[in-house]
């Protein structure tokens, strides 16, 4: 099982950790023998096929009772502005790189470029 | 009435004392937080069953006077704004917080090699590793700077340390301490351990932060274990396991006559000794080793220069360059290769090969254990270690090298059972640990059988 | 080419619980930024969850409202993604093994008549906080008040044939969860969100084409125009060739378009696993039971049951039943002993006492009191138009009846049949020759008549009684 330096950059994208060409190399190479060696389990046959978790979580009334914080928001932000946590945003005109074309430009779509933040988050837009 | 100030003063000069040596026990403390601690205690009139005793404790546990900086750089100066259970928990029984030690970066590691603050060392050899990652805690302990120290284990790593540095380290049955406050590195396998000079001061430790905790959806509905019973006369009609898988060809001699000593002197106290086999041992590193950095990929998620913590500066464009800057300077490369192994085991397409297929597997450990207990064994007996304490650099190398070394400790935190290490005699010097593993919730059992074997054993003598 | 629309939608609604999902913060809408959390909703290093009961029960109590399926056992996971207001980098909510799975909810569609919408699952999660874009200059400002707040996530089926079904669908899931008072449903403020996926294909076919996801919707009509330009953009774009390419488009209410978001290479792996903090949810038969045994009755159940009793209409049920509160009201009104039909009570409610609904949700009088009223209408003392005067001054009136608020206000009619003779009298000698005319055979003038003793008693008097008084006096 041969972890690619694509495997390594798709994954390092999951974790958002850069992961620069010289630590690449190294980094494929012991994945690589990791997973080779954590492979063995696939040998196993008499393991179970499903995981039993006789366990029933204990469930919290619901009674307004916070974790007590011995430092407010502010103090404990690297950086804190108006009550609210911060970080850089770049602006949109700045982020208009042009995506790679694969096929012509639908002229369904309106002209005008995303008015929108620059994350990818499906969960969320302004 | 205890005299705080007095435990206080002494403590100060022990843990100086074993810090000029170049121990790197500690990552911080200070003589000051020591006597105001002392004060506060004295001037309430405390008292308790940890009235001025003087605990250290591993720098992945939160606690309020010094940072928790876990060994890592991406949490440098992090000064926790609340405390761990267990931490409330020992000072509520009037002990005070020695400091906060040093330990592998987010626990992930077998040695301290791997701490961004510089390795500890072996008290006993200063040129060897403590082991790790609970190595600060340990060489502590192992130096006298303390009796008592607080540990953490995900894959061992309170029992390999004690047994690395020649004194006695256990792990709990998994939910029998309050993860509260522990930072995650694996949670369905983290749990704070203890440390001691002796069986009876890791297990009074145990006794006080065990139990239910409402803030730990994970802890045992159970009242604390509470202070152990004395230690027995004999160990007649106590049956001892012996699982053949931890005795390989090729054992480290040492480790063997020490093993085979303990074995003898077990017998001698009245135990039945009997042959046992838990087929699935050989699986458990490689299940450990999806299974806990799968998890740790996740918990560490949280590390993002947003909330807390150092933020990488200067010139960051966006929230992605900062997660980047952060994450990339702040993790050191044992971090960055679990983080990476355990996205990929979790990711499209690997899932159920690699994290699913290990989560059965574990059950198959599992089943080997509680069918083991089920046929009347009271505990097993095993070495905790493959080999003594290794010298820096020897398995840095190498990270499946490192991760061998787990082999005989990895089992009982993927089962949940709980174990304990001793010390059971040195090899040229160098410390050499037995194990006693439990059934669930029998942390009684194996204390007790540990406290008649300390007697019964020379923990200094040579073995060959 | 007729084109046919297939949708289908996740809905993510708030529950109304008084603290987060899995720590004690409150999670009251409003209070001023980061004041509602603590080390579990910030992600601190060692904070751990622990499920909050109510939210628990409120899911359950959706889940029975919506005819779904409960699983006494269901495990919690994590969704595991990077985002600025996403504390923990992951977020906790259910994937392999939800809560609940194979509900259904009826609505009506325009086009179809009723619809039954397949609900697939409903599961629960947390929310994340709040990202702000544009409230600090070159920043992206967070508000972890929200992080934590427990949330139901409703998936339906793709059972949806048209933007306007998806709106019709919304209404009544909204007015079904208020009903169980399981949420406030209120899109506005953001407690309850919805993401839609659209796909069309050649009418009568099949198949399921390449759908998108349609999000950043406010309110139902959004729904409604979002989706709609999106039907339109597939068509335009299926129809000249292009074929429809999976993307999240998000729509502009400013401007009633879709917007695709900037395109990725890849599609999020949200890693998802089951969450190691938390044991597997349990369930016992009895507690479920019990659930369901106190689900309150549900708006088609009451509007049947209406219907029957009350002898009302269908649609006229609907007004009545809009929200739990109404139907509560119009119940009590209409079993008082005032003696009127189904039909009738529902007159006065639909008519009269809606009107005075300040919240659009409840009624400001209770039944006795505008049964008062109602008893003075009987009795002649009011009359209807004046009766409408009352109600409204009752809502805030000190007076504790409604005769005495009548009096206030001077408007009880005098249906005393003597002071009405008077009056009567007094214009039928006013205008012999209007009386004249009528008794020749102009029947129209009695309504002139009528209005003229009515101007003569200024308003006050019964008109029925000054009728009857008139047409004997004029039969004399």
């Amino acid at each position: 099982m041969s972890v690619t330096r694509k495997d390594i950059e798709k994954i390092a994208a999951l974790a958002e950790l850069g992961v620069d060409d010289a630590s690449a190399a190294e980094l494929q190479q012991q994945l690589t023998r990791i997973l080779d060696y954590v492979a063995q389990l696939s040998e196993v046959t008499d393991d179970a096929t499903s995981a039993v978790d006789e366990r029933a979580a204990r469930l919290r009334r619901d009674v307004v009772d916070p974790d007590p914080l011995s430092r407010t928001p502010e103090e404990i932000a690297p950086a804190f502005q108006d009550g609210l946590f911060t970080v850089p945003r770049r602006a949109p005109a700045e982020e208009r790189t042009t995506p790679p074309m694969r096929r012509p430009p639908d002229p369904t779509l309106p002209a005008s470029p995303p008015r929108l933040g620059e994350l990818d988050r499906e969960e969320d837009a302004p | 009435m205890t005299d705080f100030l007095r435990a206080a003063g002494e403590a100060a000069e022990r843990i100086a004392a074993c810090e000029a040596k170049g121990t790197r026990a500690f990552l911080a403390w200070s003589e000051a937080a020591l006597v105001e601690q002392a004060e506060r205690l004295a001037n309430a009139g405390a008292s308790g069953p940890l009235a001025g005793e003087v605990v250290a404790v591993k720098d992945v546990i939160a606690e309020s006077q010094f940072p928790t900086t876990c060994g890592s750089k991406i949490l440098e100066g992090w000064r926790s704004p609340f405390e761990a259970t267990a931490v409330r928990r020992l000072r509520e029984a009037g002990a005070i917080v020695a400091g906060k030690t040093n330990c592998d970066e987010f626990a992930m590691g077998s040695s301290t090699e791997w701490s961004a603050y510089g390795p500890s060392r072996n008290p006993v050899d200063p040129t060897r590793v403590p082991g790790g990652s609970s190595g600060g805690s340990a060489a502590a302990v192992a130096a006298g700077a303390v009796t008592m120290a607080l540990g953490s284990e995900t894959g061992g790593s309170v029992r390999q340390p004690a047994a690395f540095c020649g004194i006695v380290g256990i792990k709990p049955t998994y939910g029998r301490v309050s993860r509260y406050g522990l930072v995650a590195f694996g949670s369905s396998l983290d749990q704070i351990g203890t440390f001691g000079k002796d069986v009876t001061s890791a297990a009074r430790l145990l006794g006080v932060i065990s139990g239910r905790d409402d803030r730990d959806a994970t802890s045992l509905d159970r009242i604390p274990l509470g202070l152990p019973a004395p230690a027995p006369a004999n160990l007649k009609g106590t049956v001892i396991g012996v699982p053949r898988e931890y005795f390989p060809e090729g054992l480290h001699a040492g480790i063997k006559a020490a093993s085979d000593r303990a074995l003898a002197r077990l017998k001698d106290l009245g135990a039945e000794v009997r042959d046992v086999s838990l087929p699935h041992t050989k699986y458990a590193v490689p299940t450990y080793y999806i299974v806990a950095p799968a998890e740790a990929s996740s918990n560490l998620a949280r590390y993002d220069g947003v909330r807390y913590g150092p933020r990488a500066d200067g010139g960051l464009a966006d929230v992605r360059a900062v997660y980047r800057a952060t994450r990339g300077h702040g993790f050191g490369p044992e971090v960055r290769r679990r983080i990476l192994l355990g996205t990929y085991v979790l990711s499209a397409g690997y899932y159920d090969a690699y994290y699913r297929k290990a989560q059965h597997v574990r059950e198959a450990i599992r089943a080997d254990f509680a069918r083991v207990f089920a046929q009347g064994v009271h505990a097993l007996f095993t070495p905790t270690t493959p080999t003594p304490a290794f010298k820096f650099g020897e398995n840095t190398a190498d990270p499946l090298a490192m991760y061998l070394s787990d082999v005989f400790v990895c089992t009982a935190n993927l089962a949940w059972v709980p174990a304990l290490s001793l010390p059971i005699g040195r090899d040229q010097g160098l410390p050499i640990g037995g194990q006693l593993i439990g059934a669930m919730e029998g942390e009684a059992t194996i204390i007790r059988i540990a406290q008649a074997l300390e007697r019964a054993v020379d923990a200094t003598a040579e073995v060959r | 080419m007729n084109w046919e629309t297939v949708i289908g939608l996740e809905v993510h609604v708030q529950l109304l619980t008084a603290t987060k999902m899995f720590c004690g913060c409150s999670s009251r809408f409003g209070d001023p930024p980061n004041t509602n959390v603590c080390p579990v909703c910030l992600g601190l290093p060692g904070a751990l969850p622990v499920p909050n009961e109510q939210a628990v029960r409120l899911a359950v109590r959706a889940a029975f409202a919506l005819g779904c399926t409960v699983h006494p056992r269901s495990i919690f996971a994590r969704k595991n993604y990077f985002y600025p207001d996403l504390p923990k980098g992951y977020q906790i909510s259910q994937f392999e093994e939800p809560v609940a799975t194979g509900g259904a909810l009826e609505f009506v569609s325009v086009e179809r008549g009723p619809v039954t919408m397949r609900i697939k699952r409903l599961h629960l999660e947390e929310d994340a906080g709040k990202s702000f874009h544009d409230r600090v200059p070159g920043m992206t400002a967070v508000d972890f008040n929200r992080s934590g707040v427990p949330l139901i996530e409703i998936v339906s089926e793709p059972d949806l044939r048209s933007p306007a079904e998806a709106r019709a669908y919304l209404t009544t899931l909204k007015q079904v969860l208020k009903y169980v008072e399981v949420s406030d449903c209120n899109m506005e403020e953001g407690s309850l969100r919805v993401d839609a996926n659209l796909s069309i294909r050649p009418a009568g076919s099949s198949e399921l084409r390449t759908r998108t996801e349609v999000k950043n919707m406010n309110s139902f009509s959004g729904v409604e125009h979002a989706l709609t330009a999106e039907r339109e953009r597939q068509i335009a774009a299926t129809e000249r060739g292009f074929g429809v390419v999976q993307a999240t488009m998000l729509f502009d209410a400013a401007s009633g378009e879709v917007r695709p978001m900037r395109s990725k290479e890849e599609a999020q792996d949200y890693r998802y696993f089951p969450e190691p903090d938390l044991p597997p949810l349990v369930l016992t038969e009895k507690w479920l039971a019990a659930e369901r045994e106190a689900l309150p009755e549900l708006p088609a159940a009451k509007r049947e049951r209406f219907a029957k009793t009350f002898q009302i209409s269908a649609e006229a049920t609907a007004v009545v039943t809009a929200t739990a509160s109404v139907a509560t009201f119009f119940e009590a009104f209409a079993t008082l002993p005032h003696g009127l039909s189904g039909r009738d009570s529902w007159n006065w409610v639909a008519n009269d006492l809606l009107s005075l609904s300040i919240d659009g949700e409840t009624v400001p009088l209770t039944p006795d009191r505008a049964a008062q009223v109602v008893k003075l209408v009987q009795s002649g003392q009011l009359s209807r138009q004046a009766a409408r005067r009352v109600l409204a001054e009752m809502v805030n009136a000190p007076e504790n009846t409604a005769l005495a608020v009548a009096q206030r206000l001077g408007l009880v009619q005098v249906s005393d049949n003597s002071a009405i003779e008077v009056w009567v009298r007094e214009t039928l000698e006013t205008h012999p020759g209007e009386v004249a005319r009528y008794k020749a055979g102009e029947a129209k003038l009695m309504g002139f008549l009528v209005g003229q003793v009515m101007k003569r008693s200024k308003g006050k008097a019964d008109p029925k009684a000054v009728n009857a008084s008139l047409a004997a006096a004029l039969a004399r």
